[in-house]
């Protein structure tokens, strides 16, 4: 034990300069991400406004009874599941997909250009992209449709019935984020030994066979890593995206926790309630990520920790 | 090696708690920071010098809400001849320095909640939302006014009334001032002169005649408008606002206020009738077909303007106002006009049509302000007759004339540096819901006639007859209704949620889907809320 005492003073004195860096971040996280944390007893209290988070009472767990009481809740954790687990199979494998395609490109000014105009509709808010896809899936005045019609097709109701809507949901989202996505895998892919492809053309391995057997294993970790951030997730799910492409037609589907603790919270001013069901999602999603990370770490010992 | 495994971990317990920490921000709190941040960077921008001059002397500091209406020609908030003028003529004689808050109109509740839990609300501060107003109240948020009132508001009670004042009073305290709404008509049904005179048509004055007249502008499309045809125009704006007429005229006229505020609307006698000729109207394409999507009637209001919709109905008078979005379709359709129509009939023949309640805003004085009194004050100096003309419509001569009949004709394009801000000086004169034109007499008569439009009156006349309001969701209770405080809002978006399916689902599966949704909207929160409705109602009201 002693040794090891010893050995820490050793790199503390070697790297103290690393370490003095280190402080500003840590800082940071202690500042804006710890100290708030008090605010979760929330969850566990009458909250007052007025009387502010310590000043009001204690109520145990009242709130997570009444949440779990409450069908409303289960509707909204039913849609979040599912919402990203549909999300997770139609825009997980895509930016891999799309990378895999880039890294094949020859030309290098055009595969520049591409990249770029993928990686754009990132940069764009979600209320502004709930208005273009309005413009285009509406179901009479939208262009989609419009074309549909004149093709003598019937409309399709892309936003306004729930199946429909949930692809819509997914497909969006790809289009928004699989570009940008792709950054890491594409860098994943850069970093793979160039003679391995080469020893493999030598062999007489066509292009795919290429991807399937060199590409594809050369970014399994990154692959695992990024599944597993996203499994942490998977009951979290952002306030603008659900909130903007729903409607009241589809909110049998689109009412999810974050717009249901939006409505719940702010605008019916229930912040106790909002705060437990806002817990609640952060333990499952700390137990999923938990989860996830044992199982890769059972297959091949690729877990992050 | 250890030490490396041992950071490792480190490192993941605090990413893990990091991810804890931002899915809980964005969950719960990133809204209401980025709103209180954009409601500070509004407040100290002016307040900062002025709070700088207070320590001199015994100026007491008094801040009031602007709602910020987000319309074009409204004057800079602080900084305008209104600003100074109130200052001049309340402020320096009573040493009182006035700071005025801007907030976007649309985050009423959220940033006022936001406010209140930083102790950082202005000192007089409004909300039409009783739920928010109870709860304040239950929490002990909100300054007693009672004695203030006696002592310096005079002309609350003279101006408002002690009936209207009533409304404020919870607990035989006055918590709150409401603000008086003199006119109860809030809705009105306009529809194509012009498709009528080609069809020969008279105006329809039954639900059968109206019935019948949307079937002949669908199908003989008077207006040559092909496919963007739309006979009448609805969108999903606030509850209850396009078709709350239509769906009350099949209700039972014989319920009673107690009936209407204690049971759902989908389950009023006749209610049913009403949606599901709604529906008929739907499949049969006489509604627009989109409406479920246009949220803020944008779309309602496009295919208005270019000519294409028969009949709608919307907030009273607007359209007829001058430069409003019925002169935008005169000059974009030749011949183009709307008349005013009142077709629904309920079983006793009457129009049953959607009123205000008597009061508007609720004015609120916070509990940690240290000038309530000045507030009071204010308010009281707001409503001289004098001043609150002033500040509605600025000066005769300059900013309006007034003809021998008493009718005011405003100078829409004066634009000298007195010039009112949008919707009439709307952030200054907040006491009350319409312009003040002196007298009550004389605000009813000027309420039209600034739409120079027969049309206007006749309107105007429809909605003050057979008015009746919408107590289900617009109750209101002496007493906080706890589980209507959880719930307002979700039932608001489950009602809005069940009008949409059961409006374009096809006829035959109508009855299932009515009756399964109103069971779950019953298990979900009807159940609890009548429930606890009716006990309220009975402690308080009985």
């Amino acid at each position: 034990m002693g040794g090891r005492k010893r050995r820490i003073r050793y790199y503390i004195k070697r790297d103290w300069i690393l370490y003095a860096m280190l402080i500003l971040p840590l800082a940071y996280y202690l500042v804006f991400k710890y100290a708030p944390m008090y605010g979760v007893t929330v969850a566990f209290k009458d909250y007052n406004i007025f009387k502010g988070v310590m000043g009001s009472e204690w109520v145990g767990l009242k709130y997570f009874r009444s949440i779990f009481a409450m069908d409303e809740f289960y509707r909204v954790f039913r849609n979040t599941l599912m919402l990203n687990v549909l999300d997770l199979l139609f825009s997980f494998p895509a930016p891999i997909i799309l990378a895999i395609m880039l890294s094949e490109m020859r030309g290098v000014l055009y595969k520049r250009i591409s990249q770029t105009i993928i990686y754009l509709p990132y940069f764009i808010s979600w209320v502004v992209i709930g208005g273009i896809s309005l413009q285009l899936f509406a179901p009479e005045s939208g262009l989609i449709n419009i074309i549909i019609r004149r093709l003598g097709g019937e409309s399709v109701p892309f936003l306004t019935e729930k199946w429909h809507w949930l692809f819509t949901y997914c497909g969006v989202g790809v289009w928004q984020s699989a570009g940008w996505n792709s950054i890491l895998f594409i860098a994943a892919i850069a970093g793979i030994n160039q003679e391995l492809y080469e020893a493999a053309t030598v062999d007489g391995a066509g292009r795919f066979q290429r991807i399937w057997h060199i590409t594809l294993p050369g970014i399994r970790p990154t692959i695992v890593m990024m599944l597993i951030l996203r499994m942490g997730s998977l009951v979290s799910i952002g306030f603008e995206r659900p909130y903007v492409m729903g409607n009241t037609m589809v909110r049998e589907f689109s009412d999810v926790i974050s717009t249901y603790v939006y409505r719940v919270g702010l605008e019916s001013s229930n912040f106790s309630l909002a705060t437990a069901v806002g817990l609640f999602q952060s333990v499952i999603g700390m137990v999923l990520l938990v989860l996830t990370n044992t199982i890769a770490n059972k297959i091949d010992g690729g877990g992050i920790f | 090696m250890k030490t490396k495994k041992w950071i490792a971990w480190a490192l993941c317990v605090l990413m893990v708690m990091s991810l804890l920490a931002c899915s809980q921000g964005g969950g719960t709190s990133s809204t209401p920071e980025s709103s209180s941040a954009q409601g500070q960077t509004s407040q100290t921008s002016q307040p900062e010098k002025e709070e700088s001059t207070a320590p001199s002397g015994d100026r007491t500091h008094l801040s009031i809400l602007a709602w910020d209406l987000g319309l074009d020609g409204q004057l800079p908030l602080g900084d305008n001849y209104w600003c100074d003028w109130i200052q001049e003529e309340f402020g320096e004689p009573n040493n009182i320095e006035l700071e005025w808050v801007a907030m976007p109109r649309w985050e009423e509740v959220t940033t006022l909640n936001v406010w209140m839990a930083g102790k950082e609300a202005p000192d007089i501060v409004y909300t039409y939302d009783i739920n928010v107003v109870q709860n304040y109240i239950s929490q002990g948020g909100l300054a007693d006014l009672t004695d203030l009132v006696a002592e310096y508001g005079k002309q609350l009670s003279s101006f408002i009334g002690e009936e209207t004042m009533e409304y404020g009073v919870f607990d035989g305290r006055q918590m709150v001032i409401p603000s008086p709404r003199p006119v109860s008509g809030i809705v009105g049904s306009s529809i194509r002169g012009d498709w009528l005179d080609k069809l020969g048509l008279p105006v329809p004055t039954t639900t059968e005649e109206w019935y019948d007249t949307m079937i002949a502008f669908r199908d003989e499309d008077p207006g040559n408008v092909g496919e963007q045809n739309v006979p009448c125009g609805m969108g999903m704006q606030e509850i209850s606002f396009g078709y709350f007429n239509m769906l009350y005229s099949f209700v039972d006229p014989s319920l009673t206020q107690e009936d209407l505020t204690l049971t759902y609307p989908f389950l009023y006698p006749g209610y049913k009738d009403g949606v599901r000729f709604l529906n008929q109207c739907y499949n049969e394409g006489l509604i627009s077909p989109e409406f479920a999507l246009d949220t803020d009637c944008s779309k309602m209001y496009s295919d208005i303007t270019n000519g294409y919709v028969g009949f709608f109905t919307q907030n009273l008078l607007t359209g007829y106002k001058p430069g409003s979005y019925f002169d935008t379709m005169a000059e974009n359709v030749d011949g183009a006009y709307y008349v005013a129509c009142d077709p629904f009939t309920n079983s006793e023949g009457k129009h049953p049509k959607l009123s205000n309640q008597p009061y508007g805003k609720f004015v609120m004085v916070p509990g940690f302000s240290e000038s309530a009194k000045e507030a009071i004050m204010y308010i009281d100096w707001l409503l001289v007759p004098e001043n609150l003309m002033r500040l509605s419509l600025g000066d005769e001569g300059v900013h309006y004339t007034v003809d021998e009949e008493g009718v005011f004709h405003i100078n829409e394009d004066y634009d000298g540096p007195d010039k009112l801000s949008a919707n009439s000086n709307y952030e200054y004169r907040f006491i009350v819901e319409d312009v003040w034109y002196g007298s009550q007499e004389a605000t009813f008569k000027n309420w039209t006639s600034a739409c120079n439009n027969e049309q206007a009156d006749i309107q105007f006349e429809m909605a003050m007859t057979d008015s009746r309001q919408d107590p289900w969701f617009f109750p209101y209770f002496k007493k906080a209704v706890q589980s209507e405080a959880q719930y307002a809002t979700s039932m608001q978006d489950k009602y809005k949620e069940m009008f949409t399916i059961l409006i374009m689902c096809s006829p035959d599966e109508f009855d299932s889907r009515y009756d399964s949704l109103v069971d779950e909207f019953m298990t979900l929160y009807g159940n609890e809320v009548c429930e606890e409705r009716a006990q309220v109602w009975a402690e308080t009201m009985g």
